[in-house]
């Protein structure tokens, strides 16, 4: 980590200007990294939260100009504090940092900045004015210097980026405060289209993310989150409802011939990209439709079909090819496609179960479905196992809530989950665990099973050990422990293991040299997603084994844009982009922490739901969406906590 | 409820209001810029910002939902000190132009820094304004004087439906721009909201500041949706703008090009100003007197000689003036009344009046239905008002909505469906529709009671054509989600325009349907009204005669035209040939029409601006026209004086004439606010209308492959005819005539070329213009100047005309 001189980030003041060798304090909340990028060194960081300074040869004064033009740069215009009040600030900085200041600047800076920050309606106003106050409070000698001496500031080189709390722990860095805005002006085509700058399944992950925002949404400090997921269902289905057509803007060029290998979300989305830059992918898909988990895995009551079939189709208008059927590994090669394209980017995901260590799981017995291969079939619209009667899950994860409740719906009544920790440690999605709970899933917790029991070749009962929570484990959570002799069965004709997913990798030849992660995943950069081949990329769930879409379709997208890289001869390497995001997920964007001092006193907007007497037996989609009113009402509730980071490399 | 506290005083208000809301409806004022309430709250300006106990922060009132138990404060030093900062960074760019700039003496900045005390800014940056051209030619956006509070982009897309400003650039460098400028349509929504000077109307460098100027509120003579307009008349001498900011029903705020720009024809230097008559082929000019007793000699000498005498009077004239012209009619016997206001009202009514349905009038049902159908109707250009309403229904409701037109009408924008019969087959789709309602049972069980219900139930069960998948050449998919829509709807608006009044089974169709719904005691039926007082028209006209039946009536020899111009929506060879062999044609009007070339006796009207009288709206609301100054002599007056002259009731004041016109409508329809279609039983199924068959559209195997519809035919001629009267209207009302881009690439067709059409009765060329959305097969004509001929191709007065065309 870099040695910090000063830092105010964050209510933490570290002041080592004057400090000697031994003396150096290091603040507590900074963490900030060397470099920006390989060959920039970070000398200071101004931010929303205040200034870091690591280098003595930083010119304040022109680093404050610098943000205060950021600052102009990035607001919106719509209110008045903003957009005239940070211009003035700017000229008034820009002034002093060419030699032209007067002695009352500074004070006049201060008065006026604190007028922006109390007055403007956005974070960018509320925050943009705090570094400026800190340079003004903690640097007075840099201005007043300047003044005097009317001396010329040293220009400095920087960099900006603009954040918020949701946006970046959003892994496809989609722009929520952005889209909220739209949909709460009405705008509702507009919203729809902020989304698709970074995702191609705003109908999909509307319905299914699993929403890392929606727990940094700074909304929750003075009443609840914003329902950023289902606002963005909203604007997927508006489109649908009114029969609109979007429309797609390609670059003209002669791109480059691209094979993806999977249809799922990682794959759409790197082919999606990819056509709008002017390239031309095939996706090769071994099922007979597109989607992967989202399709197969993800069962109709929650992610209904035609929404799924509908985004496909705007992705293939968009110019991607889809052959569906084919097998890589088996119809074609992966040697075939190196040799007929010019970049292979492999999206298969994870679809084989991951053994759960239980005597009698790999005897083949009738009524042992791996949960992977059970939801297959249900989505195809086959009762996996029609003799079986009762069902067992063993998994905390959302492919068990996905089995328990299909289970109902293809007629199964007595229907049980068993789990080795308590619901408090369950992976899965609280509100899906909800949903199964209100259709009345019968949950074991802290037990495991132990043996499978089927005389004659078909199951008829699973021998379950009791467990205890004991230390905790390298994720957090603490470990399971059996206790001895507590030993019980449970009588069941269905078995179904959901207990995580592993990576089908057959399809990979030896002789491919795509090496792989020792946890028997593809290993490809996390900054390139190049694998050990030239011109093979790999994202998604293959690489990270099974990880939520939204992670899937942010790595296609980024994906696409360093096979671009590499198609146009230029340096495949992490964009700035990249760079920020990295950077600013070493402090704290959203600080649970912060007191607002508003009013909130609103409540989230709920989309209505089916009730769970009715819905456990069909595969009408349990949850709707918003009505117009009630979408841009709760749009209305963002506060557009956008603020700016600037890093001075120069 | 809740209850809050603000500036010490408790008041209550309903959960989900904002502080501002409860401090306005608890008469405490906050200062606010860009607030308004028809649009939501954008909380831009922040000077509304207030402070509530407990809360550190000042929050602002637009925005901030008021809370249970909360303790406001909306004065204090620091309140005052943040709303004086703003309001000087507010003048770092506006320039001091209040000598030269419209909004002198009504400008909310001007009252805002005033109130505050500001006598300069400290502030300084420089601003450019880069001149830019606005979305309309009517409007004129002054860059420096924009402040960015938002109204004008917000109201284009909330109130209008349309998109074509919004704020562009970032920072300091942000201004309003037409970035979408063909969207615009003139509405002036923009204009009428801007709480500054940045938006001024380019109607004329002629105008009038508040103080000099007289402001009269009147209703719109534009259309029949019964807009409340003020004209601001300047020293009693001439109207120099209209405003909108009435606040009454049924407009609110808003206006429509023609009833904000569409004034101009009122001083137009060709406005009549004395009656002539044609002596031996010369013009000789009259006084009032001679005029009167010419005008009374003809009509007795022909009732004498045993002739008809024929009246066709406009239907934008008061009822005072209807009133009177059918009292001097009364006067003759085998005399006909006849208004322009038969073809849609009339028929209408007519539909009404056989199946025994109440109108209910009134559009305010429309915002409690779920679902709201638009029939034939493009409310861009009529009515435009109502689409107002039925977005703000979409907006605040979310209903949803379907749009049966065979060409891209208004609103498709926020279509759940639409539906594009062919021309005329809108019987067929209704009739589906019912059948299939019937089949699922999914009807009111109150349509069950009601007369012929079985006989309706069976023929359309019976009717094969009923069953079709596709009826009337509708997507089959799109008819799916439309049905689904109705079938699972309460309460349904149904809106219905010339194109469905244009055919009898098409109304008998859609009435039928309205009651199997419950319609309109469940929900709302509402014709569109296409002309100011047509329902004023079919109120007071006993048995009213369409203008080309008693032009083309032998019997009839004596004709008085008020206010209208046949030539305007007929035939031009149907009325030349009818009135040459009139004996006696007098026309009054207020500007040079083409019929008035065929007159004995010519004689000058007043406008709109310059009567006293009353119009009944489309909505059945009797409202009043109010003069703006004296004018001269005209129509009116005539009357009057004709009707003594003739032996009638001399009225010598208005409010005896009131009275009898009040009594007479009373007598008929048995509510003094009542009007046609008057309030009658419960309804009755029709199953036979006129046309044999029983369910079916009346003709079927058309004989030229495209159908062209004739749009705003009933358009008033006092917007341009011989010359363009209504200048600013005219910039951004054209003729048009569109075609679908699949016809076009099958004909070799770009924007601009000339297409050649002919019918069964003449030809006529003209430009097209490419518009996606039309159906194959048909052809959109908008009428604005150029009609004479597009309305030679039918001799008989009609909406949609078969042609066959080719490229010229």
């Amino acid at each position: 980590m870099a040695d910090i001189i000063f830092s105010s980030w964050q209510e933490e003041l570290v002041d080592n200007r004057k400090a000697t060798e031994q003396d150096r304090k290091k603040p507590g909340n900074v963490k900030l990294p060397p470099e920006f990028r390989p060959g920039e060194q970070i000398r200071a960081f101004m931010g929303w939260d205040g200034i870091i300074l690591c280098d003595d040869d930083v010119d304040i004064v022109d680093m404050c100009a610098g943000y205060a033009e950021a600052v102009q740069k990035e607001s919106c215009g719509k209110c008045f504090p903003c957009r005239v009040g940070t211009r003035v600030v700017s000229d008034w900085l820009k002034k002093i940092a060419s030699g032209e200041g007067r002695e009352e600047l500074p004070a006049r800076i201060g008065e006026l900045a604190l007028r922006i920050r109390e007055g403007s309606k956005c974070s960018i106003g509320q925050t943009g004015m705090n570094p400026i106050l800190h340079a003004l409070k903690y640097f007075p000698q840099a201005f007043a210097d300047a003044i005097a001496q009317k001396k010329k500031a040293r220009e400095g080189w920087y960099r900006f980026a603009v954040t918020a709390p949701c946006v970046s722990v959003c892994p496809s860095s989609l722009d929520i405060p952005g889209y909220v805005e739209e949909i709460s002006e009405q705008r509702f085509a507009e919203s729809l289209a902020t989304i698709r700058q970074s995702i191609c399944m705003a109908g999909t992950l509307g319905r299914v993310c699993i929403r890392p925002c929606e727990s940094n949404c700074r909304r929750a400090n003075i009443d609840e989150a914003i329902s950023i997921k289902s606002l963005k269902r909203f604007a997927a289905d508006y489109e649908t409802d009114k029969n609109r057509h979007p429309e797609i803007e390609r670059v003209k060029k002669a791109g480059g011939k691209v094979a993806v290998i999977g249809a799922g979300p990682a794959g759409l989305s790197c082919a999606y990209y990819l056509a709008l830059k002017g390239h031309r992918p095939t996706i090769f898909e071994k099922l007979p439709e597109p989607g992967g988990m989202a399709a197969v895995g993800i069962p109709d009551f929650r992610l209904p079909r035609p929404v799924l079939r509908r985004e496909v189709d705007i992705v293939r208008e968009a110019g991607v090819d889809i052959r569906y059927g084919v097998e890589v590994g088996k119809e074609i090669a992966i040697a075939d496609l190196r040799r007929d394209f010019d970049a292979v980017f492999i999206g298969v995901g994870a679809h084989s179960s991951m053994p759960m260590g239980v005597e009698g799981e790999d005897r083949g017995y009738r009524g042992f479905i791996p949960g992977v291969r059970y939801l297959l079939d249900i989505s195809q619209g086959k009762d996996p196992y029609p003799e079986g009667k009762k069902v067992v899950v063993v998994g905390g994860g959302n492919v068990a809530i996905d089995c328990v409740r299909s289970s109902f719906r293809i007629g199964k009544e007595d229907v049980n989950l068993v789990y080795r920790r308590t619901i408090a440690e369950m992976p899965a999605d609280p509100a899906e665990i909800h949903d199964a709970e209100e259709e009345k899933v019968k949950f074991h917790y802290l037990c495991n099973p132990t043996k499978i029991i089927a005389p004659e070749g078909k199951v008829v009962a699973v021998e379950c050990i009791r467990m205890e929570l004991g230390e905790p484990d390298q994720s957090g959570r603490r470990r399971p422990v059996p206790v001895p002799g507590s030993e019980f069965i449970i009588e069941t004709d269905i078995l179904i293991p959901a207990i995580g997913q592993k990576v089908d990798l057959s399809f990979l030849a030896e002789k491919d040299g795509v090496k792989l992660t020792k946890w028997n995943t593809i290993d490809s950069d996390g900054e390139t997603f190049a694998t050990s081949q030239e011109g093979i990329f790999a994202s998604g769930d293959c690489v990270t084994g099974p990880d939520v879409l939204v992670r899937a379709t942010g790595t296609g997208k980024r994906a696409a844009e360093k096979i671009d890289l590499f198609l146009s001869g230029g340096k495949v390497e992490a964009s700035v982009d990249e760079n920020f995001k990295a950077l600013f997920s070493t402090m704290k964007v959203y600080n649970k922490n912060e007191q607002l001092n508003i009013i909130g006193g609103l409540k989230r907007a709920q989309p209505p739901m089916l009730e769970p007497e009715d819905r456990k037996w069909t595969f009408e989609e349990v949850e709707q969406g918003f009505k117009i009113n009630e979408a841009a009402g709760e749009a209305a509730r963002c506060l557009r906590c956008y603020r700016i980071g600037m890093v001075a490399l120069g | 409820m809740i209850t809050l506290t603000i500036d010490g005083k408790k008041m209550t208000t309903q959960s989900g209001k904002t502080i501002l809301a409860a401090a306005r409806e608890g008469g405490v004022a906050i200062p606010t810029l860009c607030y308004h309430e028809s649009l939501l709250p954008i909380g831009s300006c922040r000077l509304c910002v207030v402070e509530v106990d407990g809360y550190s922060e000042p929050m602002t009132a637009c925005t901030t939902p008021a809370v249970d138990g909360i303790s406001v404060k909306t004065q204090s030093e620091r309140l005052f000190r943040m709303r004086r900062e703003i309001l000087k960074l507010i003048l770092v760019s506006h320039p001091l132009d209040c000598p030269r700039c419209d909004k002198g003496g009504e400008c909310r900045v001007q009252n805002l820094v005033y109130e505050h005390g500001i006598e300069r800014s400290e502030f300084e940056a420089f601003r450019e304004d880069r001149k830019a051209p606005y979305a309309t030619p009517l409007i004129r956006y002054w860059e420096l004087r924009c402040v960015l509070c938002g109204r004008c982009y917000r109201a284009c897309r909330e109130v209008s439906g349309r998109a074509a400003i919004d704020i562009a650039g970032n920072g300091f460098e942000a201004r309003i721009e037409a970035t979408n400028g063909n969207d615009c349509i003139s509405c002036g929504e923009c204009l009428s909201l801007c709480p500054t000077g940045a938006l001024t109307d380019n109607m004329g460098p002629v105008k009038s500041r508040i103080w000099q100027s007289e402001r009269v509120d009147t209703t719109c003579p534009h259309c029949g949706f019964g807009c409340r307009l003020t004209q601001n008349v300047c020293e009693g001498r001439f109207i120099s703008k209209v405003l909108s900011e009435t606040g009454l029903p049924p407009n609110y705020a808003s206006l429509c090009v023609r009833g904000r720009f569409g004034y101009d024809f009122i001083d137009h230097p060709s406005r009549l100003t004395r009656p002539t008559m044609m002596a031996n082929g010369d013009k000789k000019a009259l006084e009032w007197e001679d005029a009167v007793k010419v005008a009374a000699d003809n009509l007795q000498r022909l009732s004498a000689a045993g002739k008809g005498l024929g009246f066709i009077v406009s239907p934008r004239v008061t009822n005072e003036e209807m009133f009177l012209i059918c009292r001097i009619a009364g006067l003759f016997k085998g005399s006909r009344v006849a208004s322009s206001a038969f073809y849609h009202t009339g028929k209408a009514a007519a539909a009404f009046r056989k199946m025994e349905i109440g109108f209910p009038g009134g559009y305010d049902r429309l915002s409690g239905c779920e679902l709201i159908i638009i029939a034939g109707a493009d409310l861009l250009i009529n009515n435009h008002l109502l689409a107002n309403k039925v977005r703000e229904t979409v907006k605040t409701k979310s209903a949803r909505v379907i749009v049966i037109d065979p060409l891209p009408a208004s609103l498709t924008r926020i279509a759940d469906a639409h539906l594009q019969p062919a021309p005329g087959q809108d019987a067929s789709l209704f009739n589906a529709l019912s059948r299939r309602l019937l089949e699922d049972g999914r009807y009111g069980k109150e349509a069950e009671k009601l007369k012929g219900f079985s006989e309706f139930k069976s023929a359309l069960l019976s009717d094969a054509a009923a069953s079709s998948a596709a009826p009337g050449g509708v997507e089959e998919a799109t008819l799916e989600k439309a049905y689904k829509l109705i079938r699972d709807a309460e309460n349904i608006a149904l809106v219905f325009g010339s194109g469905i009044s244009d055919r009898e089974e098409s109304m008998a169709a859609l009435l039928n349907f309205c009651l199997l719904k419950g319609l309109p005691e469940k929900g709302a039926i509402i014709p569109t009204a296409l002309q100011a007082n047509a329902r004023g028209a079919v109120s007071i006209i006993d048995d009213i005669a369409s203008p080309d039946e008693v032009l083309l009536d032998a019997g009839i020899s004596g004709i008085f035209i008020y206010e209208e111009d046949p030539f305007h929506f007929l035939s031009g060879e149907l009325v030349k040939g009818a009135l040459a062999k009139k004996a006696f044609v007098a026309v009054c009007d207020i500007l040079p029409t083409e019929v008035m070339d065929l007159a004995h006796l010519t004689l000058p009207s007043t406008v709109f601006a310059e009567k006293e009288g009353t119009v009944i709206s489309g909505d059945g609301s009797t409202r009043t026209v109010a003069r703006a100054y004296a004018g001269m002599p005209g129509g009116p007056e005539f009357l009057r004086e004709l009707l003594n002259r003739l032996g009638g009731k001399p009225y010598s004041n208005s409010d005896e004439l009131r009275d009898d016109l009040n009594k007479s409508l009373l007598a008929k329809y048995g509510g003094a606010g009542n009007a046609a279609p008057a309030p009658a039983g419960k309804g009755r199924f029709l199953v036979k209308p006129s046309s044999a068959a029983p369910t079916a559209p009346a003709t079927d195997a058309p004989t030229r492959p495209y159908r062209l519809i004739l749009r705003d035919i009933f358009a008033s001629h006092h917007l341009a005819g011989r010359e363009v009267y209504a200048k600013g209207v005219s910039q951004v009302q054209k003729d048009a005539l569109f075609i679908s881009p699949e016809d076009a690439a099958a004909l070799n067709l770009t924007d601009g070329d000339g297409l050649y059409l002919e019918s069964a009765d003449g030809n006529a060329t003209r430009p097209v213009t490419v518009k996606a959305g039309i159906k194959q097969g048909v052809l959109e004509c908008l009428l604005f100047r150029k009609r004479r001929e597009m309305l030679a191709l039918s001799m008989k007065p009609a909406k949609v005309i078969e042609v066959s065309v080719r490229k010229a």
